[in-house]
């Protein structure tokens, strides 16, 4: 038992991450199997979290190690686990190894053991838990979810929160470890952003219970709540899956509207390295929807391709850099003197430039339009029948429809 | 040396000009001096003329040396020389050989603003280095454009602020307004690396020179920032443009131009798209891009860096484009002719060169192969789209490549 300490103690961990224990649990069970102790201290040698009772025979000398002796502050400066035989006569040696979470010391794991065991996987076992305590109580509480377990809450921000690759991540570590085999998503993936409609502040407990509904109707998938959002990681996704519909389009519809939510939903893809990108897509799918308002419930990006990587760019570098001083010039005209150049305009260029087909869609006569486009060319000094610039035009006043969006 | 001190200690003290301190470090030495701007126009001389070195003689006989001599004369490596090494250096070849010099730098706050050098005649060389060094220290003292507060408050100085990115107050931004009206556009020039800081600045001081309504300043050894004010509606842009091809012609640079606009507190707004200019321009391995004729690339290129390029993607076009690698069709040309020419047939016949049946025929295997209905506004407006991004991810990947 005790020359695979290592080993077995991964194991547990796994399970209990999967099943959602907690973290005294989890330590409490790791050692049970390996017959080590453990105890996380703080940097003032209190006690965490231990394996044991709190006057068990093993805690004190840890601690009075730690507040006695010089090689435990030098590792603390070092950063280096450091081995010590147990001051009490047992027998038995104590590995510490500083606890670090974003850069900074935050406390000291140690394992006390027989020799037997090695000190290597001793070592090795301090460090696991100290890693442990960091993903488990790095926010400062480790109580389950409500929906999904600590290894699903734990994925879902790798997956969702961050862009870095994955396979570096200690789930994908401890996955690897405990089953042979790094966990695997099947492509084509998606990733689904969901809120509250036009209502002045997020509705959080629509949201968290949009989420239960996510969990149970839509098994392939991790999700959490950030900043107002419910964010979905959807995989496994098959080709039509995405189109009205489809095996994933309809439960995100009948989510959406069953918790009075709306939903923007990015284009399939298939490299997880595009995750950012594509989570981006679906949250401007969703404010484009929103801001149109047109009723439907689920937006995907496809079908607003134009539009999402014009908001993309103005968010990107703010619409002030990206507005043109033509469509500036004449939105001011309109507003001082109350003209719709600016909309006439866009009619023309939506209607390929064609002028009879432009008056029509404006119930305008053919001799009005042409006055009205004269008097644009009159404030813009340019000829708007030239490809290049119409193509400008089009896309500067795409730019400027986009001043009512809100920010995310 | 002592006196030479004390001669430029009274200089200081007395306020003089340059030209004034030039003639008493001339009476005390006895030995000729110049000093120039970084344009090459002179600042200060004193030696008798005519001189029999011709560069000063000339430099002070039409107030600056010519273009043509300084591109004959190699005179931009002489200063990169001396600005690198910081200080004064003695020279006896090339365009100094039978007049040795010593010659050097004179940097205020770090910036080159001219140089300086005085004859070494019958003097010894290492105290003719010395001289000529603590002669530009007294030379950048005598320039500095104002000791008290009145100096960072000049509109000169609020100018310079802005062009290199300071926010402006309303009062700066009015007393800018007042000397420098709009409107503006902005331009930034990026050396391409084998220019020096010497040549930045005499492409710099060349641009904004008198009555050329255009002020402009240098920054990092790299960049040059221009601000044109006052535009003239329809002439102001094809004469900036005239400008910079000039300079385009004769020194390494790529540019960007910003659109117009009318307000000081928008000149970091300028500033930001003459930079987006100049990205796509590289990209695309142009040395002049405006802002509003690359305006759809600099849409794209912002949207690249917002989601990252696979995700920018159209699907449709890289079916398309697939096509083409394929069967060595041009179907991706086909359909841009088409959308540029507000999707009329004969137009996009015309600019392939195809009959009109043609096209139409490939119009409909494209609609038929992607699923698209081209005559649909928004449909031709996501393909015009995404050919752009197609077109920037290409000349972004074969810029990688090389």
């Amino acid at each position: 038992m005790m020359s695979n300490i290592t080993g077995r103690i991964d194991e547990v961990i796994l399970s209990g991450l999967i099943v959602g224990n907690g973290l005294q649990q989890i330590i409490n069970e790791a050692c049970s199997v390996t017959g080590i102790e453990a105890t996380l201290f703080d940097l003032g040698g209190n006690v965490l979290v231990s394996s044991l009772c709190q006057d068990s025979s093993y805690t004190v000398p840890a601690a009075h190690l730690i507040h006695n002796d010089e090689r435990v502050s030098i590792m603390l400066d070092t950063k280096k686990p450091v081995i010590l035989d147990d001051p009490s006569g047992s027998g038995r040696r104590q590995s510490f190894c500083p606890i670090i979470k974003r850069g900074s010391l935050v406390g000291i794991s140690s394992v006390s053991y027989d020799p037997g065991a090695g000190d290597e996987r001793a070592c090795t076992a301090a460090k696991r838990f100290a890693q442990l305590f960091v993903y488990l109580r790095g926010d400062g509480d480790d109580t389950p979810l409500s929906a999904g377990s600590h290894l699903e809450a734990g994925f879902a921000r790798e997956l969702l929160m961050h862009g870095e690759d994955i396979s570096n991540s200690i789930l994908c570590e401890l996955f690897s470890r405990g089953t042979g085999s790094p966990l695997r998503f099947a492509p084509a993936f998606a990733i689904a952003a969901m809120s509250v409609g036009k209502a002045t502040s997020p509705n959080e407990a629509a949201l968290a219970d949009a989420e239960r509904t996510v969990h149970r109707n839509i098994p392939s998938s991790f999700h959490l709540i950030c900043d107002g959002l419910l964010l979905i990681f959807l995989y496994g996704i098959g080709e039509k899956d995405l189109s009205e519909g489809g095996r994933v389009f309809l439960p995100l519809v009948h989510i959406a509207q069953q918790h009075g939510l709306c939903c923007g939903v990015s284009p399939a893809f298939r490299d997880l390295a595009d995750r950012k990108g594509h989570k981006l897509q679906a949250v401007q799918a969703l404010l484009l929807g929103l801001s149109a308002g047109s009723g439907t419930w689920v937006f995907p990006a496809s079908s607003m391709y134009s539009d999402i990587l014009i908001s993309g760019a103005v968010r990107h570098v703010g619409l002030s850099i990206l507005e043109l001083s033509e469509v500036r010039l004449l939105a001011k005209h309109d507003a001082v003197n109350g003209s719709e150049y600016l909309e006439t305009l866009e009619r023309y260029l939506c209607c390929g430039n064609v002028l009879s087909f432009a008056a029509a869609s404006m119930f305008l006569d053919r001799g009005t339009l042409k006055y009205r486009l004269q008097k644009i060319k009159d404030i813009l000094h340019m000829d708007f029948d030239d490809p290049d610039d119409a193509l400008r035009l089009r896309l500067g006043i795409a730019v400027h429809r986009l001043s009512h969006l809100p920010d995310t | 040396m002592d006196g030479l001190r004390t001669v430029f200690l009274e200089s200081i003290l007395s306020n003089d000009s340059v030209q004034t301190l030039f003639d008493r470090v001339y009476a005390f030495m006895k030995l000729p001096l110049i000093c120039f701007d970084v344009s090459f126009a002179v600042v200060a001389y004193a030696f008798p003329r005519p001189y029999s070195y011709t560069h000063w003689e000339d430099i002070v006989a039409y107030g600056r040396a010519s273009e043509k001599t300084i591109v004959e004369n190699e005179y931009l490596t002489y200063q990169e020389f001396m600005y690198k090494k910081g200080s004064s250096s003695y020279f006896d070849s090339g365009t100094c050989a039978g007049f040795p010099q010593a010659c050097g730098p004179v940097m205020q706050d770090g910036r080159l603003i001219a140089y300086c050098g005085i004859m070494i005649e019958d003097a010894g060389i290492n105290e003719a280095i010395e001289a000529n060094d603590l002669l530009s220290q007294v030379i950048s003292v005598l320039l500095r454009p104002g000791r008290s507060e009145e100096g960072s408050t000049c509109v000169e100085a609020i100018a310079e602020r802005a062009l290199l990115g300071d926010s402006l107050s309303l009062e700066s931004a009015a007393k800018l307004c007042a000397s420098y009206p709009p409107p503006y556009v902005f331009v930034t020039l990026c050396s391409s690396g084998k220019s020096g800081v010497s040549t930045l600045e005499y492409v710099c001081s060349a641009l904004c020179a008198d009555k050329k309504r255009v002020i402009g300043c240098s920054s990092d050894g790299q960049y040059i920032y221009l601000l044109y004010y006052g535009l003239h509606p329809s002439s102001g842009l094809p004469v900036i443009m005239a400008a910079l091809g000039d300079i385009l012609r004769k020194h390494p640079f790529d540019i960007g131009v910003s659109d117009c606009f009318d307000n000081p507190s928008e000149i970091s707004g300028g500033k930001i798209q003459s930079m987006l200019a100049l990205s796509v321009g590289r990209a695309s391995a142009q040395k002049l891009t405006l802002f509003q004729e690359h305006y759809a690339e600099i849409l794209g290129y912002c949207a690249i860096e917002y989601f990252g390029r696979n995700v920018c993607r159209l699907p449709e076009i890289d079916l398309l484009a697939a096509t083409d690698a394929r069967r060595g069709t041009e179907v991706l040309k086909t359909l841009e002719a088409y959308l540029r020419g507000f999707r009329r047939h004969t137009t996009a016949a015309a600019a392939l060169c195809l009959h009109k049946n043609t096209v139409s025929k490939r119009i409909q295997r494209i609609e038929e192969s992607i699923g698209v209905d081209l005559s649909d506004s928004k449909t031709a407006d996501r393909l015009s789209l995404g050919l752009i991004m197609h077109r920037l991810l290409e000349s972004i990947a074969e810029k990688e490549r090389l």
